[in-house]
């Protein structure tokens, strides 16, 4: 016995809402006004008062399913908010584009938000509600396969699993879309907001990422990266860029995660078992004190809340002109591997952190509360007391300085014949060639944090932490680093956008 | 039990009428008519609405679609649900060791090629099949599963055909009636019920998958081109290599190696003379077919390594379940999780440990975060869960220490 759930249209409004019929200028617009102006192919999914009892999940993957293989194909998407059935999903993409009329306010405020998000606009606004999604997949939107793929002006809220997965396409673009879960932090929520995996070409700007139980805007194992303009709030990670290539991080802003922004790679990876050239900037990072809500088992959650920002063994980043503030365990924090734990075994991952070049960022507040529940927030704790007192807070530059000649697991310096990727040495040759530069500080707070961790056993952390001689003495790491070169992408940038 | 319901077959005819209405706004669409192998069903291909033809069955050359599946004269149902194979076109009926779980559906698969043509045997992957070649592929649901042929209500059948320029899935939705199933490339939630093994009354809404979502299982990245190519799962001689009883198909025929079989319809060559030295996995759930190991890692190669292979979906989890993966350490004993399960699991296997383990964690899930296989399931496979933990508590046996040279538990750091 069966019942078939999701088709609820009768022909009529089917056919008119794919456009065979008439016209009008006022109002919601029709698949033709949609399309107006729109070189074909073009596709208007028209959502007014005529067509709005479609089955709109049927209308957009059948769009979907059209676009993907017509060669330069654009699905316009009319204004509204819609119950969508089930995860929609593009394959093989030849240059599509999927357009809504915007992507409406923010609708959770984390009240660690500071500042909070921009006014919204009245504008329209095209709103994809997977909450009562079923069926297969439990994404929102997914696309994989292919080249060339601009996903622009609209929302996805509260889908099952990952919110936009866009995994193996090159010429990626997510523009001015929004994907939250509305609920705001809760460990039921899906893992990544904005998730392009092992994509070439990328550009993330003017989006924003809400209640991830993971991280807000991810990006892994990718190459040639732009994420800029951007807002994540409430997630366990607010930007997150994992074992990738040839990143530029710009004018985000990150505020009341559990994590503001993290570079770094892990080992186990199917794609790029170390990831290298970043230039992070100008980015806002403030108060990210979220309680970490991510599940056992997902790397984020064994890192501390209340962390600015994260540079963990990757290769060559500039990190320049940031706003860093308020984190309860610290501000930034440059490491390796080897805080979070014992690396799995990938014989080609480099666990340490190479020309890391920290340079002209602002530093204030925080430090005052490290989060002991994580075994790295209790370093940090514990280290400081080492090198200071505990009245002291964690100060605002930390690095671990492990590098190849420890062996701070113990398992005979399985790292010793790794040869890091250096970037251009700076005037210093500390063995990572890690410099901090010319940074900012507004307030009195202790600068600078050497844990000196890498003749500590972790295996047996207590009995060997005397070994370390945790310092705040910066000398041996203030020099001028590799500065990292801009990214440029094939796609363009906003002034292409609607 | 079924009521006729005029209104969803109207439904039904709608969502494909609004298919072809959309084709003929070629003014706002500006979409060309491509015969595209993705595209819409070819309502015009005469030859798809022809009554004439005879017994063959119907291979589009042209790269057409059908709109109906009778089109292809493949496969009908008798008036209890079964799949009628179409015999005097000699398509064939097969079945696998160890399948695919599917919501408890009842499948049934046949494979047909145009006359002439043949398939090359492959010890080791796939059957080289050529062009022209349909395989069929029903999901059906028996009102008494205990019964499964007695009064089944067939939802849909797969087309896997080969054309000339790759594999394609078309996914055919049955009516009500059971008298016609159309092409539906967008896939559709049915909400299914029957009687389970223990007598209650079982239910879950299954997903017919669209086609994008055939593909997520059926493909792998090509990395020349960046596409995601289709290719076969089942066809490989350690499915299909055992006997099978054509005579609950066809009066008047026995029990016969699949791989025999298909060499005397003209369907392959190459196969070795004596089938007993082509691979064979066991089947999952007969203990006098294979051990638990053996048996659990069928189970698990059918269910798992269509993504859990060096170039699939899967691969990035570390975990390889390929029946040729045959070290733990690709299987994930006693290695790390990349994703959580949402409990306090934290590795892929731990020997004696199904609880701690997520690979049976997530198979025993329905939470789409956290559940394995991502499709193609909407209720737990009990039967299978039960064997897999039974597995993954031997892991931890000395037995399996010594046939596997095993650690007898996972080496776990201190944390700093």
């Amino acid at each position: 016995m069966r019942l078939f759930r999701s088709v609820t249209s009768v022909l009529a409004s089917t056919a008119m809402a794919f456009g065979c019929g008439g016209g009008g200028s006022s109002g919601p617009k029709t698949a033709e006004e949609l399309c107006s102006g729109i070189s074909d192919p073009c596709i208007g999914i028209a959502t007014g008062p005529n067509a709005d009892d479609g089955p709109i999940t049927e209308r957009l993957q059948r769009a979907f399913l059209d676009a993907q293989d017509m060669g330069g194909a654009t699905v316009v998407i009319g204004r509204g908010t819609f119950n969508i059935g089930r995860e929609l999903s593009l394959m093989n993409v030849d240059d599509v584009t999927v357009r809504g009329q915007g992507p409406g306010p923010q609708v959770y405020e984390s009240p660690e938000s500071n500042p909070p998000p921009d006014e919204p606009s009245n504008g329209p606004s095209t709103v994809l509600d997977f909450a009562e999604a079923s069926g297969g997949g439990g994404a929102g939107i997914k696309a994989e396969g292919g080249t060339g793929f601009t996903l622009e002006n609209l929302a996805v809220e509260d889908t099952d699993a990952d919110g936009i997965f866009v995994n193996s396409v090159t010429n990626v673009t997510l523009r001015n879309v929004r994907m939250e879960w509305t609920n705001g932090p809760d460990m039921s929520n899906g893992k990544y907001a904005i998730y392009p995996l092992k994509c070439e070409n990328l550009l993330v700007e003017d989006v924003v990422a809400i209640g991830a139980s993971d991280a807000g805007i991810y990006v892994g194992q990718s190459q040639n990266i732009v994420v800029r303009d951007s807002r994540a709030e409430a997630n366990v990670a607010g930007i997150q860029i994992e074992n990738s290539l040839d990143s530029e991080v710009y004018g985000n802003m990150t505020t009341g995660n559990s994590g503001g922004l993290m570079i770094f790679d892990l080992p186990g990876k199917e794609k790029q078992n170390n990831g290298a050239r970043h230039r992070i900037h100008d980015n806002t990072v403030i108060a990210n004190n979220q309680a970490n809500f991510a599940a056992m088992g997902a790397f984020v959650n064994v890192l501390p809340a209340g962390l600015g920002a994260l540079i963990m063994g990757t290769a060559g980043v500039e990190f320049f002109n940031n706003e860093i503030r308020d984190h309860q365990t610290g501000n930034l924090a440059v490491s390796s591997f080897f805080i979070a734990g014992n690396p799995t075994p990938d014989d080609e991952y480099i666990p340490f952190p190479t020309s890391v070049y920290v340079h002209d960022n602002t530093f204030s507040g925080g430090g005052n509360m490290p989060d002991s529940s994580s075994d790295a927030g209790l370093a940090l704790q514990i280290f400081t007391t080492q090198a200071l007192s505990s009245e002291d807070p964690v100060p605002h530059m930390a690095f671990d300085n492990v590098t190849p000649d420890d062996d701070p697991f113990g398992l005979g310096t399985r790292y010793m014949n790794v040869t890091p990727v250096m970037g251009t040495p700076g005037e210093t040759a500390n063995p990572l060639y890690v410099c901090f530069h010319n940074n900012d500080f507004d307030d009195d707070q202790p600068q600078f944090l050497n844990l000196d961790a890498g003749s500590i056993d972790f295996r047996d952390p207590i009995n060997t932490i005397d070994q370390a001689n945790p310092t705040t003495d910066i000398a041996p790491f203030r020099c001028e680093g590799a500065t990292q070169a801009e990214v440029t992408l094939p796609m363009g940038g906003s002034d292409t956008g609607g | 039990m079924r009521a006729v319901d005029n209104e969803q077959l109207l439904r039904i005819v709608c969502s494909i009428w609004a298919a072809v209405a959309l084709a003929g706004c070629a003014g706002t669409s500006g979409r060309g008519g491509d015969g595209g192998a993705m595209g819409h069903a070819d309502g015009g291909d005469p030859m798809c609405d022809s009554q004439h033809a005879g017994s063959g069955a119907y291979f589009p050359e042209g790269g057409q679609t059908c709109e109906k599946l009778s089109s292809y004269r493949l496969v009908s149902l008798d008036d209890r649900g079964n799949i009628v194979p179409n015999r005097r076109a000699n398509v064939i009926p097969y079945d696998l060791n160890t399948p695919l779980f599917s919501d408890y559906a009842k499948k049934t698969r046949t494979i047909w090629m145009p006359e002439g043509r043949t398939g090359q045997y492959n010890a080791e992957g796939t059957m080289d099949l050529p062009v022209g070649t349909i395989i069929t592929k029903t999901f059906a649901f028996p009102a008494d599963i205990r019964e499964p042929n007695r009064s089944v209500d067939v939802i849909e059948t797969r087309l896997l055909i080969h054309r000339e320029n790759g594999w394609d899935a078309l996914p055919y939705i049955w009516n009500e009636e059971q008298t016609e199933a159309f092409y539906a490339p967008l896939g559709e939630n049915v909400d299914v019920s029957w009687t389970h093994f223990d007598g209650n009354t079982k239910s879950t809404t299954y997903a017919v998958p669209n086609e994008n979502q055939c593909l997520e299982c059926h493909a792998t990245l090509e990395e020349s081109s960046g596409l995601k190519i289709m290719r076969l799962i089942g066809p490989k001689a350690k499915h299909i290599n055992k006997e099978f009883d054509y005579g609950r198909f066809f009066e008047g025929e026995g029990r016969q190696n699949q791989l025999v079989r298909w060499v005397k319809e003209g369907y392959l060559q190459g196969i070795p003379s004596d089938p007993a030295n082509a691979p064979r996995l066991p089947v999952w759930n007969d203990p006098d077919d294979g051990t638990l190991n053996e048996r659990a890692r069928a189970y698990l190669a059918a269910n798992c390594a269509h993504c859990h292979r060096p170039d699939g979906t899967g691969a990035g989890s570390g975990v390889l379940l390929r029946s040729q993966n045959d070290t733990p350490i690709e299987w994930g004993v006693c290695q790390g999780l990349q994703r959580g399960t949402g409990g306090n699991v934290t590795h892929n296997i731990v020997p004696g440990s199904p609880d701690e383990s997520a690979l049976a964690v997530r198979m025993d899930s329905t939470d789409p975060k956290v559940m394995m296989p991502r499709l193609a399931r909407s209720v737990n496979h009990e039967e299978g869960i039960q064997l897999i933990r039974q597995w993954v508590e031997w892991l931890g046996t000395q037995e399996a220490a010594n046939r596997l040279g095993l650690e007898p538990t996972c080496w776990e750091p201190a944390q700093p």
